[in-house]
């Protein structure tokens, strides 16, 4: 039977807001970071940080039907 | 000699007296460059007992031993001097296109010392160098002396200005080059306006460098230029600025808001990253001397009461500092602000930090109208900032300009010492706009034992805290987590010799990102003929960093100086890092012993100095000691 799936809000902040302008990511509903790390297509090399509502999450953090994720990118600088 | 030239202009300009000082090859050897050979003639050349804006002060201007190389981010120069904001070693490095003029000239630097009798600038053209009065340029911006002197000199002459910030001696006042780009940090704008040098001017030069090794030196530019071209972090720099990551800095906590009270703001993060600058105001990108990345900025603000015409926009330092921390999320405001800075010739991290310490302690009642001339100060009240308080700080007028013209640690001393609390900076250099809580926790050692004060750019410690860079080829393979202590004294240990092999070879810090280190010290030796091993190199780095301490115990300064204020270590209240504490007195004490330093004294054992062949230098500091 076919896994009950979960709609993700996902933002790209800084560098990557016009590459991942928000929108929806639809997972299976036990989807975890990691998986939403694997479906969003990042520029090579970049390393990126998840949160959701301001705090960090990692990679084995589960995820919400209707969460709202930004991918925060970890260039340093400035 | 090869790349360097050997000699150095050194001017009086008090008696007028001027001359080339011919240095050895070991001294290049032993110093690279930049700001550690600008230390070694600081060492050589500084009366330790003048005030730093006394006619007795020297103010030093050393260019990188590759400044003239046609590879992106080599072209740079570093100014050392004693700084009238802390009383310590202030250095600061500049790219834009002055450095490798003065090589093509023949000059690897200029000492200057004394006191013009009459506002004058320095004229180096045809190899040649004097001392001509200017007069009419004093008390304009850097905008119209720069717009003046190319008219008189041509358009392709370079220039180092002051404003009128300089002028007045405002402790943290910066020199533009060409209008731009800046030595910002530390107040070497108001030592040359204590001399009366309103600029140093430099005709064109024809373009002369001899390498070592000619056909390595080609081949190293040709590799290293695509590569560095492609790099991820030189294309977010090129497209959207050093601002470009404001908005994940925010949300991992890096940003200092409303004077360091908060650590997350989401409308800033959006309303002030790189990004939005880009779409909004960016006009076209600048770039320094040979450099392919053009991360800087020039940007115009067509309307509303902030329009400003094309020019230099603001840096991530800059956005921070003059929105960040006053509290405003006005990206019009942080340009036109900014705009300000650059024409009154004021550091942008000082005015903002200086400001904002102003902000909360008239929000706390600590500081009044009294002090203030009648001024309220209001957090985000950019009209007030823009029309009032940048120009009062730059001309030193009324209770309100004089104050904060000193800087914070000096303000809040002047009015009652318990206001430090509010002040973010270390040695009295404001710190720069990377919250060691939430940025890393090695940026907090890194500040208070950079020898400048507060300062993310003199060691590496924040490139390699933040995964920036690594270097096996020198044990550097840590997978550093940010908020914590670990491993950060060892970290640091290497830092300092890396950051002061950048500062002193004049790598940019953002061109050279995607180099080894063993690239830097093969290009090294192949334009200067080092002959430096790995080793060497971190050699030099460790002498120059040791060297910087000794100059900085001349001045009094001990080991408790390096220290962070009560806000930089209070657990932050919001964001990622919220609640979270530094373990900074265990990363210090760790440090030192690394370092064989004297934990009381603030500088390396004896044996250590005699290590790095600082003899004489030691026996001068321990001697005085006894
Ligand atoms: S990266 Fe930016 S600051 Fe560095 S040399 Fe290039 S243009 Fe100048």
């Amino acid at each position: 039977m076919e896994k009950k799936k979960i709609g993700i809000t996902v933002e790209g902040a800084g560098v990557l807001r016009k590459e991942l302008f928000k929108h929806t990511v639809t997972l299976d509903c036990d989807a975890r970071v990691e998986d939403l790390a694997k479906k969003i297509k990042i520029k090579k090399g970049l390393q990126i940080a998840f949160f959701r509502n301001g705090k960090r999450l990692n990679r084995n953090v589960k995820l919400h039907d209707g969460d709202t994720i930004k991918v925060v990118p970890l260039v340093f600088g400035g | 000699m090869y790349g360097n030239t050997g000699k150095v202009i050194y001017i009086n300009c008090s008696t007028g007296k001027t001359e080339i000082v011919s240095l050895d090859e070991d001294v290049y050897k032993n110093f690279i460059g930049g700001s550690g050979l600008a230390a070694k003639l600081f060492w050589d050349y500084a009366d330790f007992d003048a005030d730093p804006l006394s006619e007795k002060a020297v103010l030093i201007l050393i260019n990188g031993p590759l400044a003239g190389v046609p590879l992106s981010g080599t072209s740079r120069m570093s100014a050392v001097a004693r700084s009238p904001l802390t009383g310590a070693l202030a250095e600061s490095s500049c790219g834009g296109y002055f450095p490798p003029q003065l090589r093509y000239a023949g000059y690897d630097g200029i000492i200057i010392s004394g006191k013009c009798t009459v506002p004058s600038i320095i004229h180096i053209a045809h190899g040649s160098f004097n001392i001509v009065s200017s007069e009419e340029l004093w008390g304009k911006t850097v905008g119209e002396a720069y717009v003046k002197i190319k008219e008189q000199y041509g358009e392709r002459s370079r220039t180092l200005i002051i404003g009128p910030a300089g002028e007045h001696g405002v402790s943290y006042a910066c020199i533009l080059s060409d209008a731009h780009h800046a030595f910002g940090r530390c107040g070497l704008g108001a030592i040359m306006g204590s001399k009366n040098i309103k600029a140093i001017v430099i005709e064109p030069h024809k373009t002369i460098m001899k390498y070592f090794e000619e056909q390595k030196v080609k081949s190293l530019i040709k590799e290293l230029t695509p590569r560095i071209k492609e790099y991820i972090i030189s294309q977010v720099l090129h497209e959207f600025g050093s601002a470009g990551n404001l908005e994940g800095h925010m949300y991992t906590g890096d940003v200092p808001i409303k004077n360091w009270t908060s650590n997350f703001n989401e409308e800033m993060a959006e309303k002030l990253t790189g990004s939005t600058l880009t779409e909004k105001y960016l006009t076209k990108t600048g770039t320094c001397a040979y450099c392919v990345v053009a991360c800087k900025r020039i940007v115009k603000v067509d309307e509303g009461p902030y329009s400003i015409p094309e020019g230099p926009g603001p840096e991530y330092e800059t956005v921070a500092a003059l929105g960040c921390l006053l509290g405003s999320s006005d990206l019009a405001a942080v340009c036109k602000a900014g705009r300000l800075c650059n024409e009154f010739g004021l550091d942008s991290i000082s005015t903002g930090a200086t400001i904002a310490w102003a902000m909360e302690a008239f929000e706390k009642g600590d500081l009044t109208e009294k002090d203030t001339g009648g001024i309220t100060l209001r957090w985000g009240d950019m009209p007030t900032v823009i029309d009032t308080i940048i120009p009062s700080i730059a001309r030193k007028e009324g209770p309100l300009g004089q104050l904060l013209s000193k800087g914070s640690r000096l303000a809040a001393k002047s009015i009652n010492n318990n206001l430090i609390k509010y002040t973010a900076q270390s040695k009295g250099l404001e710190a720069p706009m990377h919250d060691p809580r939430g940025g890393g926790h090695g940026h907090a050692l890194a500040y208070a034992v950079s020898p400048r004060g507060a300062c993310h750019v003199s060691t590496a410690m924040h490139f390699m805290e933040t995964g920036a860079c690594n270097y096996p080829e020198i044990g550097f393979e840590f997978d550093l987590e940010a908020l914590t202590d670990e491993k950060k004294p060892e970290t640091m240990v290497l830092a300092t010799a890396i950051g002061s092999i950048e500062n002193s070879a004049c790598f940019c810090q953002y061109a050279d990102r995607s180099l080894t280190f063993a690239e830097m010290v093969g290009i090294l030796n192949a334009v200067s003929g080092y002959h430096y091993s790995l080793q060497d190199a971190l050699d030099a780095g460790w002498r120059i960093y040791h060297l910087k301490r000794l100059i900085n115990h001349r001045f009094g300064l001990r080991a408790c100086d390096d220290a962070l204020t009560e806000r930089m270590l209070e657990p932050a209240r919001d964001g990622e890092p919220q609640g979270i504490m530094i373990n900074f007195d265990g990363m210090i004490q760790r440090f030192y012993e690394l370092m064989n330093m004297d934990n009381v004294e603030g500088v390396a054992t004896v044996d250590t100095l005699h290590k790095y062949g600082l003899e004489q230098e030691a026996a001068i500091v321990w001697k005085k000691r006894k």
